[in-house]
């Protein structure tokens, strides 16, 4: 286990549109959060890798509500617990309104190498129907801060299919995006669960949404727009400058070990055993001072199932399935007996076979289910 | 039991009147079942009956009463199903008695089930006891209701009973009444053995097990029995009574009810209507009345997984085995591969079978819309049936089309009349007779065709009448019909499932709302599909279902996986549900489409 997740489930507040675990929380309540994080950390010592952990990642939630302290203080409690490698990948999670110039430094000065804003937006109005505390200027603001703290590797996160949210608009915060001196974009589109705010008003039908095609455009126009601008995906929502791609979300789809700590996170461990802590603050605090991982659940996942991970987690990358490779370990019938639907995906152009490598063509990424679903 | 003090009645009434908790009271009352033992509503015993509160599949029972004359009587209720589906079932019940409770709603008065149910007593020669239920109700009105009956059935009110059967206010009265007023049977044991079977059951040790009325002389164990419709003999292996559990006797005579085992492997060979006699020394004659049981609709059923064939042709078999009227054979349809055509009674015999079928068994199943039996004539001067729609020939070689129609009587509050004519004008109706029943109910009869009456028209009338009128119909024979076959070609190709015989003025209608509904119900694929609505060559309708450009999961990091996992597995799922139509993905929903369209 070399690839280490921190959950930190605190807001200033909750946005619109978000299903995460995540609440609003007192100074005292983070601090004991903290206080259990490293507890957990202790619960896996015989975990310990040999190399140390290569990637370390704070996500939310908003864990640069965290004072650098604070962090500091963790990153050298994991360091104790699992040790690190000489180059590692450490990424905090921000919102551009929660970070000054001088906690930038500090986290710099901590070790941690790797930036992540929740942007989402570049139009002011969008910000704030959805319900975000920053706006478009605290986003240049915080990432020119960033560069000035010393940080290089910097991924912003854009979000298209807003509320009323035009295909010009879209572009324009591509645009507003590449124009700053960062490394990486995620783009995600609007996804709404029933549980949030927006779900609820779109139930009701109470929310103009963009209609699937233009969904569908927007996302063709961003894998089209950000590859010329010299952010070429690597992943179905991920772009990067070349050398840059996230090397602890890669270490998911090449399905690593990982351990994930605090509420809701999910660990893979030996490859088959999937685990998710528990969502429940007190349940979870109950589990660990118990000396218990705070598991919630447990699959014990067969070997048709990890069998289907290792056909769609690497189809999501671009640079595909090693056929070869496959067939090897499940037999080379296996696609031969899919021959039928495949040859229709072949036909309708979404799927392609470059260099023994079976890879989504454009087209084939925005109806990846379709595509993923025939495969597995 | 002497003779005499034998009394074989049956309870008539429309649906939700009260019949089966009016039956579980007799039963209580003449201590045949005990109140402990009581499961509600005894007779209904099949599980989907109890759901539905109807029954489907009759029952008898005998009962012994001490009545106030100081004598024991064996009393032998014959249950009746409560539906005109199986009005044939109906008649056959009453044949085998002398006398019918005829009850009838004190709120809601007299329904078209009542009055059909009561001609059929009446034809019947039955001493008819009424009885007006659920008197305990606040809006009960027994006078208006009674005054109903003496104008509309003629039934002196001075007759009929006031029940509850709910509290059992009354009910004494009733079994007094079955005692005073109900002739014994007439019989001769001594005379030639003539049995009427009024149903059959099948037991799996001891075959197919005809429910009978002796009419005339006796059976027993060692009997050599002879079905005179069929022709079929038989040695009895037992008969015996229900109590209501079945209970072995030695033998039975003229006016008995109860139930005879031969050993009997076809439940084919005990069809309903059928006379039971000795091959030693059969009866001259038949009893009156037997006919074959008519299908009337018909649909195909189909397994969605291929290899669930062997699996449905099994479950056909064994349900067959209790349903006499149940007609099946195997045929194959391009859309949906190898399956049955089944012919039924009515439209709640088709889904009550279909619910069956899927529950009992456990199948996924396609079952197209349903059809009636047409006449072709060819130019040729060929004649002969279709049952499905594909197997009409080409328009050229037609020289006409009949189809069968039922007369459809009515009974609705005077208030509903113009909304009804609107209603069965819509439906091809033909105007027969419009009657006042009272001052403020109506009885319209109308000749529809069935297949007009088979889609959504019981619905339809019920919606339009706010639940407040009854329907009653009866085969009335095929009449020629401007009738032409619309299919539907999705992405070019014909879907023979989905083609249905219409009537030319309504093709046009019907070919642009299926057309628009499958587009509903076919989902986005990864290329447009297209749904057009034919007659012959023609094109008379189309719609398009555009390709489906996004759908995708974006987020899938580590605690995705499992989610995104199942999600994938659940469409792979899905799309095994439905049936490939050269490169387009149908949904089962869509083959019964034509059944949800709106007028």
């Amino acid at each position: 286990m070399r690839f280490l997740y921190v959950h930190i489930p605190f807001c200033v507040k909750k946005c619109r549109y978000c299903d995460f675990v995540s609440a609003e929380a007192s100074p005292e309540q983070r601090e004991a959060y903290l206080r259990l994080l490293k507890a957990e950390a202790a619960l896996h010592r015989g975990e310990r890798p040999k190399d140390g952990l290569l990637t370390i990642y704070f996500g939310g939630g908003t864990p640069s509500l965290q004072t650098p302290a604070q962090i500091g203080d963790v990153l050298s409690s994991f360091r104790d617990t699992f040790g690190f490698a000489p180059s590692m990948e450490i990424t905090v999670e921000c919102n551009p309104e929660t970070v000054s110039r001088r906690c930038l430094k500090q986290l710099r000065r901590l070790g941690v190498n790797r930036l992540s804003f929740g942007a989402q937006s570049f139009q002011d109005h969008h910000l704030k129907e959805m319900g975000r505390v920053h706006n478009s200027e605290d986003i240049s603001r915080a990432v020119e801060d960033a560069v000035g703290a010393g940080f290089e590797n910097i991924n912003i996160d854009l979000m298209y299919g807003l509320p009323s949210q035009t295909l010009a608009e879209w572009r324009e915060s591509l645009e507003k995006a590449v124009s700053l001196p960062v490394t990486h974009i995620s783009t995600y589109g609007l996804k709404l669960s029933p549980l949030t705010a927006w779900g609820r008003l779109a139930e009701r039908g109470e929310l103009e949404l963009p209609s699937d095609d233009l969904n569908a455009d927007m996302q063709l126009f961003a894998m089209d727009f950000l590859d010329k601008a010299g952010f070429p995906r690597y992943e179905i929502a991920n772009f990067a400058k070349i050398g840059y791609p996230c090397r602890h979300n890669t270490a998911y789809w090449l399905r690593k070990d990982y351990l994930g700590l605090g509420l809701n996170a999910s660990s893979l461990t030996g490859g088959d055993l999937r685990t998710v802590n528990e969502s429940d603050f007190e349940r979870y605090r109950e589990k660990v001072e118990s000396g218990v991982f705070p598991w919630a659940s447990r699959e014990n996942l067969s070997a048709d199932e990890i069998r289907e991970e290792e056909i769609f987690l690497p189809l999501r990358m671009i640079w595909g399935l090693d056929i070869a490779a496959f067939a090897k370990k499940y037999g080379s019938d296996y696609f031969a007996q899919k021959k039928g639907q495949m040859v229709k995906l072949f036909d309708a152009g979404l799927l392609t076979v470059e260099e023994g490598q079976l890879k989504l063509t454009d087209k084939g990424v925005l109806l990846n289910n379709e595509v993923l679903s025939a495969l597995i | 039991m002497n003779q005499k003090n034998i009394r074989n009645f049956c309870i008539i009434a429309h649906i939700d009147h009260g019949k089966s908790t009016l039956a579980d009271r007799i039963l209580e009352m003449t201590g045949a079942v005990a109140k402990r033992d009581m499961e509600e509503q005894i007779l209904d015993s099949m599980e989907l009956e109890r759901e539905r509160g109807i029954t489907i599949k009759l029952q008898a029972v005998r009962m012994l009463y001490q009545a106030d004359d100081g004598e024991e009587y064996e009393l032998n209720l014959i249950d009746t199903p409560g539906h005109v589906d199986f009005n044939y079932e109906v008649s056959r019940s009453l044949a085998a008695c002398e006398g019918a409770l005829l009850v009838v709603d004190a709120a809601q008065g007299i329904e078209a089930q009542t009055l059909a149910n009561t001609y059929l007593a009446l034809e019947n020669d039955l001493e008819l006891i009424p009885v007006l239920n659920k008197i305990d109700l606040p809006n009960a009105d027994p006078d208006a209701v009674l005054e109903q009956l003496e104008e509309v059935i003629g039934i002196d009110a001075d007759e009929a009973i006031l029940v509850s059967a709910k509290t059992g206010e009354g009910v004494k009265d009733v079994l007094e009444a079955i005692v005073e007023r109900i002739p014994a049977p007439e019989g001769d044991s001594g005379g030639d053995l003539q049995a009427l079977i009024f149903d059959s059951r099948f037991d799996s040790y001891k075959g197919a097990i005809p429910y009978v009325r002796v009419v005339n002389g006796e059976v027993g164990k060692g009997t050599r029995i002879t079905m005179m419709g069929t022709e079929k003999s038989f040695d009895v292996t037992e008969v015996g009574i229900f109590t209501p559990q079945p209970k072995l006797v030695d033998r039975l005579s003229a006016g008995d009810v109860g139930y005879i085992a031969a050993s009997i492997k076809n439940v084919k060979d005990t069809q309903v209507g059928d006379t039971v006699t000795d091959a030693a020394s059969p009866a001259a004659e038949p009893l009156p009345g037997y006919r074959k049981a008519m299908s009337m609709v018909y649909c195909g059923i189909y397994p969605i997984e291929n290899n669930d064939y062997d699996n449905l042709k099994d479950a056909l078999d064994k349900l067959a085995l209790n349903d006499a009227s149940l007609e099946y054979e195997p045929e194959t349809s391009a859309a949906l591969g190898f399956g049955f055509r089944c012919g039924f009674l009515g439209l709640l015999h088709m889904e009550i079978f279909e619910e069956r079928l899927e529950r009992e068994y456990n199948l996924d199943l396609i079952t197209t819309a349903p059809s009636v039996d047409y006449m072709v004539y060819q130019t040729n001067g060929d004649i002969y049936h279709i049952a499905n729609p594909s197997d009409m020939p080409e328009i050229q070689k037609i020289d006409h089309l009949e189809e069968p129609f039922v007369r459809a009587t009515i009974m609705t509050p005077k208030d509903y009349i113009g909304s009804i004519m609107e209603l069965v004008q819509d439906r091809r109706g033909v105007f027969g007779n419009m009657e006042y029943i009272s001052t403020s109910r109506v009885m319209l009869t109308y000749d529809l065709p069935l297949s007009e009456v088979i889609y959504d028209f019981f619905d339809q009338l019920k919606s339009r009448t706010r639940g407040y009128a009854s329907l009653d119909y009866e085969f009335a024979g095929y009449r020629r019909s401007d009738l032409v076959k619309l299919d539907i070609l999705v992405n070019g190709d014909l879907v023979d499932a989905l083609s249905a015989i219409v009537h030319k003025d309504n093709a046009y209608r019907r070919g642009r709302q299926l057309t628009e509904k499958l587009r509903k119900l076919i989902p986005r694929q990864l290329f447009e599909v297209s749904i057009q609505a034919a007659i012959g060559n023609k094109v008379i309708a189309r719609e398009s279902v555009k390709a489906l450009r996004k759908n995708v999961i974006e987020k899938c990091y580590g605690g995705d996986i499992s989610r995104k996992r199942k999600l994938l597995e659940k469409q792979k799922e899905g799309k095994k549900r439905m049936k490939q139509m050269g490169n387009v993905e149908i949904p089962q929903e869509a083959f019964m489409a034509v059944l949800e369209l709106e007028n």
